[in-house]
């Protein structure tokens, strides 16, 4: 390869500077074009180049240099198309991640992906014949009120001025996440729990268990900027007549007030502070954090906020909780103490306050261990249904007792999670 | 020790930053030592370093609650590859983000489901108990955090509620009573009491205090016993503002008003949403400051420097910090006609000061604002712990701007040398307004161009009166000061905005 012409494209990247006014009719009819890159200011919101020229018509080729610590797009817009390709961003919530935050409307010349932190793109295209003043805009939510810059498009022939700066610049100071070698694995010991208060997967658990929570809906989707529900056309299933149908989120599986508890690979269990009872046990595994705190540090962006749960089940629980009748209040949680590495849960039901342990066992089989502090004397389990034959109580001098069998569930082949995919409940 | 810990701006190469032509560029005078640095802080391996809340306990040790690490002390030391770190707490909390410190063994803490006391009761450094003082309602949604606690000024503190992002989730069995009006929005409050500035004390349990929040990530209570709130452009929000909350006062995101009884009292399936934006904005408290967009991305915890001068001349001001840039502003308050506003300005940016700014406190001895980093919900890692040290030397900035009915005074720090700031032209100001929109954010509105007509300057030339031909009520008045000089340097930061709610009577 000749050096020369390649030193030039080098020295144009560089310099961001488009070739010298008079070469320029000639770069038009050649079909030589401009070259221009365009970066982010870290942390600033704000694009490097605010204004650069390009020939009505002519090849453009403009990188896009992500150097920020936040996702950024470069969008570039017909002259009176700004409001209207706002707006459209504006409904597009989640799915704008997916969509890089670009509208199917009317009225953009061209458009990066979303870029993640770093990353860089080259876009090509070709001029708009007209000329006049194009904005371009980052149109990630709530950027482009600072996040913008305009490509001039100037007649053929015309002279082309030196790129626009901001004369900002940003000395980057390093995340310190990155280098913290925090595990997204964590594990506790058998000896001493690891505690952890997170969202936590419902593997499918029965309803009925949930009685002291809200019943959460699917919901329409809902524009701000017009104050109305978002629609798109599609097939209603009811009629097989393609219409305006609402846009919906479906409700999720998952836990919100969970706390789960791991003894090392050998036992793991989920207990819930809402319902103030143990949900599910399992074994050989944990939780696997990247569902919810990012693939890996320094790369944050769950999709799921829901850690998936590896290993396998040993115990799901069933029916209303076996402690409470069916006239009692909601249970108020009021804590819990660690006590030899294991943490002793504490709640109030009615007048009646309980203290209520899970003792961990390596093999099969487990209990659980209630005690009641206060209130009036009233230590009942009552079995739920399914629970019959895989658990027995007997009473003690300081409370019950319940032994739990393992009831094992064929090992997760795929890690037990609140997928989108999975099937709803109708 | 390889390098001093403390970044300096020459051994950093800064000056190329430094002599930026932007109005929050630090001045270009290269070997005036800098009143301000910023220290990192490396926190130990293993734990991940994105901090929810920051706090001295009586001992001296700083307190660090992390997001998912638990809680960390140390002892502060000069050189901070010196700190040793120990856990208060291995446990991992629900995205914790507020802490304060009851005495050496006992730290309030707020995660995403509950108000928690940590309590070490045997004194091994390690708690034991973790009780919890209050439960909050949660549909699922990532964005459901809390700021706070902060002391009441009694025995009881304030908690902010964030609502839900119809960018996460709501469950299928919700953590609270659900309501399907409230779950419509972009942001919304599908479950009580999202949306709420919440009190809790042990003798009255949790009770909603004030409404209409979006993404409160910041509450502090001033040395007056004043609540203060800032809020995250969005929805309802033109842009960043900061609120003096009052008890039972709205501040504009309608989705909460479905838990407010008297809202819905004739109607329980009344829907904010289908109000018109006329009544809702009837119903509305004054926003104290309206920072302007590029003041502030994404404003976090404000603190008032209580330090008496030991962090440099800004005593008794509001520093806020800033999750999505480099920076932390300064804001001066005052009461105009019975209602609280006042300027903001820049305190510092880049330099050092890393992203992401969530959580501040001052040292016990007030000559360090220790600043912790978090934005990974958002919008990209930024996470880790710093330390601004004020060194002494003279600062030279604006000190104040008072609202007259003529306009401002502005008063410095030092006297503004004979010669520079004499001519209107010094004080160009753009005024505008932040509409009250339902949209995502919203731009200046009926943006002016004006400047002063006449110019006073005291005889100390410490203050300067600001005559404008007209002043009027709903305007921010952003300043731009060009050329102003001290005797030895020129003014640290050029442009102050103020947000004008009511003019003096």
């Amino acid at each position: 390869m000749n050096l020369l012409p390649r030193l030039f494209a080098l020295l144009a990247l560089a310099t961001a500077l488009v070739q010298p006014a008079g070469s320029l009719a000639k770069a038009a009819e050649n079909n030589e074009g401009t070259k221009i890159t365009v970066k982010v200011l870290p942390g600033l919101i704000k694009f490097e180049t605010t204004r650069f020229d390009v020939t009505a018509g002519a090849p453009v080729e403009l990188t896009f240099l992500n150097d920020c610590v936040m996702p950024h797009n470069l969008v570039i817009l017909k002259p009176d198309a700004e409001q209207s390709v706002i707006a459209a961003v504006n409904t597009m919530g989640l799915e704008g991640m997916e969509k890089h935050f670009v509208p199917a409307v009317p009225g953009i010349v061209a458009s990066t992906k979303l870029l993640a932190p770093t990353k860089k793109e080259v876009l090509t295209f070709t001029a708009p014949i007209q000329d006049g003043d194009y904005p371009y805009v980052c149109t990630f939510p709530g950027h482009w009120f600072t996040m913008r810059g305009t490509m001039r498009v100037r007649p053929v022939g015309a002279k082309h001025e030196a790129p626009e700066r901001t004369g900002e610049k940003v000395v980057q100071v390093q995340d310190a996440l990155k280098d913290s070698g925090m595990s997204h694995k964590p594990l506790g010991s058998f000896e001493k729990a690891f505690v952890m208060r997170t969202f936590a997967p419902d593997p499918q658990l029965d309803p009925a268990v949930f009685a002291h929570h809200g019943v959460g809906k699917d919901a329409v989707k809902y524009d701000p900027a017009t104050r109305l529900d978002i629609t798109q056309m599609e097939k209603d299933p009811a009629t097989g007549v393609t219409r305006e149908m609402p846009v919906v989120r479906k409700a999720e599986k998952g836990v919100a007030g969970a706390i789960a508890v791991n003894h090392g690979p050998a036992f793991s269990y989920v207990w819930d502070s809402t319902e103030c009872r143990l949900l599910y046990v399992w074994r050989d595994g944990f939780f696997d954090m990247n569902s919810y705190w990012g693939k890996e540090p320094g790369a944050y962006r769950p999709k799921m906020y829901i850690p998936i749960l590896t290993g396998h089940l040993v115990y799901r629980a069933s029916g209303t909780s076996p402690l409470a009748g069916s006239k009692d209040p909601a249970p108020i949680f009021l804590g819990y103490r660690m006590e030899n590495g294991i943490p002793e849960f504490r709640y109030q039901i009615g007048q009646r306050i309980y203290r209520e342990k899970v003792i961990p066992s390596k093999t099969d089989g487990f209990s659980l261990r209630v005690t009641q502090e206060s209130g009036p004397s009233s230590l009942h389990w009552k079995m739920p249904a399914a629970d019959a034959g895989a658990v027995t109580v007997r009473e003690e001098k300081e409370g019950l007792v319940a032994s739990f069998k393992d009831r094992p569930e064929p090992a997760q082949s795929a890690p037990v999670q609140p997928s989108e995919a999975k099937p709803k409940k109708p | 020790m390889k390098n001093s810990p403390f970044l300096s701006l020459v051994s950093v190469g800064l000056w190329i930053t430094a002599s930026g032509s932007s109005a929050f560029s630090q001045s270009p005078n290269s070997l005036r030592p800098q009143p301000y640095q910023v220290q990192e802080i490396p926190m130990p391996k293993g734990i991940a370093p994105e901090i929810g809340g920051l706090g001295f306990m009586p001992s001296g040790k700083l307190v660090v609650v992390t997001r998912r690490s638990g809680i960390l002390t140390t002892q502060p030391k000069a050189d901070p590859a010196e700190m040793k770190w120990t856990r208060f707490s291995d446990q991992s909390l629900h995205n914790s983000n507020g802490l304060f410190v009851v005495s050496d063994r006992e730290i309030l803490v707020s995660q995403m489901p509950e108000l928690t006391r940590i309590i070490d009761h045997d004194g091994d450094g390690i708690a034991d108990e973790y009780r919890t003082e209050a439960s909050f309602n949660l549909s699922g949604a990532y964005h459901e955090v809390t700021a706070g606690p902060v002391p009441d000024g009694a025995d009881g503190f304030f908690i902010a509620l964030n609502t839900a992002s119809f960018s996460g989730f709501t469950l299928e069995h919700t953590r609270g009573t659900y309501s399907p009006v409230s779950r419509r929005g972009r942001n919304f409050a599908s479950v009580p009491y999202r949306g709420w500035v919440m009190h809790w004390s042990p003798k009255t349990g949790l009770t909603p205090w004030a409404k209409g929040f979006r993404s409160p990530n910041g509450i502090q209570s001033g040395p007056d016993g004043s609540v203060w709130v800032t809020d995250n452009q969005g929805d309802f929000r033109s842009t960043n503002p900061l609120y003096h909350v009052q008890k039972g006062f709205f501040y504009g995101h309608p989705s909460s008003l479905v838990w407010d009884p008297e809202y819905v009292k004739d109607n329980h399936e009344r829907d904010p949403l289908k109000q018109p934006m006329e009544e809702l904005d009837a119903m509305r408290a004054p926003t104290a400051v309206l920072f302007p967009y590029g003041f502030s991305r994404s404003p976090a915890e404000p603190v008032f420097d209580l330090t008496g001068g030991k962090f440099g001349p800004f005593a008794g001001q509001m520093l806020v910090a800033d999750a999505a840039a480099p920076r932390i502003i300064r804001v001066m308050l005052e009461k105009v006609d019975g209602v609280m506003q006042g300027a903001c300005v820049d305190f510092y940016s880049n330099n050092g000061l890393r992203n992401g700014s969530n959580r501040m406190t001052f040292s016990p001895d007030g000559t360090e604002l220790y600043v912790g980093q978090t934005m990974r919900e958002w919008a990209g890692p930024m996470e880790g712990l710093q330390r601004i040290k004020f060194n002494g030397g003279l600062v030279f900035d604006v000190l104040a701007m008072h609202l007259n009915k003529d306009g401002f005074e502005l008063e410095f720090t030092a006297p503004v040398d004979a010669g520079t700031g004499e001519k209107p032209e010094a004080f160009e100001t753009e005024t505008y307004w932040y509409e009250y929109s339902s949209s995502y954010g919203g731009p200046e509105t009926n943006p002016r161009l004006t400047r002063p007509s006449q110019v006073k300057w005291s005889a100390d030339r410490r203050k300067v009166q600001l005559i404008y031909p007209k002043m009027e009520t709903q305007r921010v008045m952003r300043v731009t000061l060009s050329g102003l000089k001290s005797q030895t340097q020129p003014l640290s930061h050029t442009m102050v905005a103020y947000t004008i709610n009511k003019l003096p009577k």
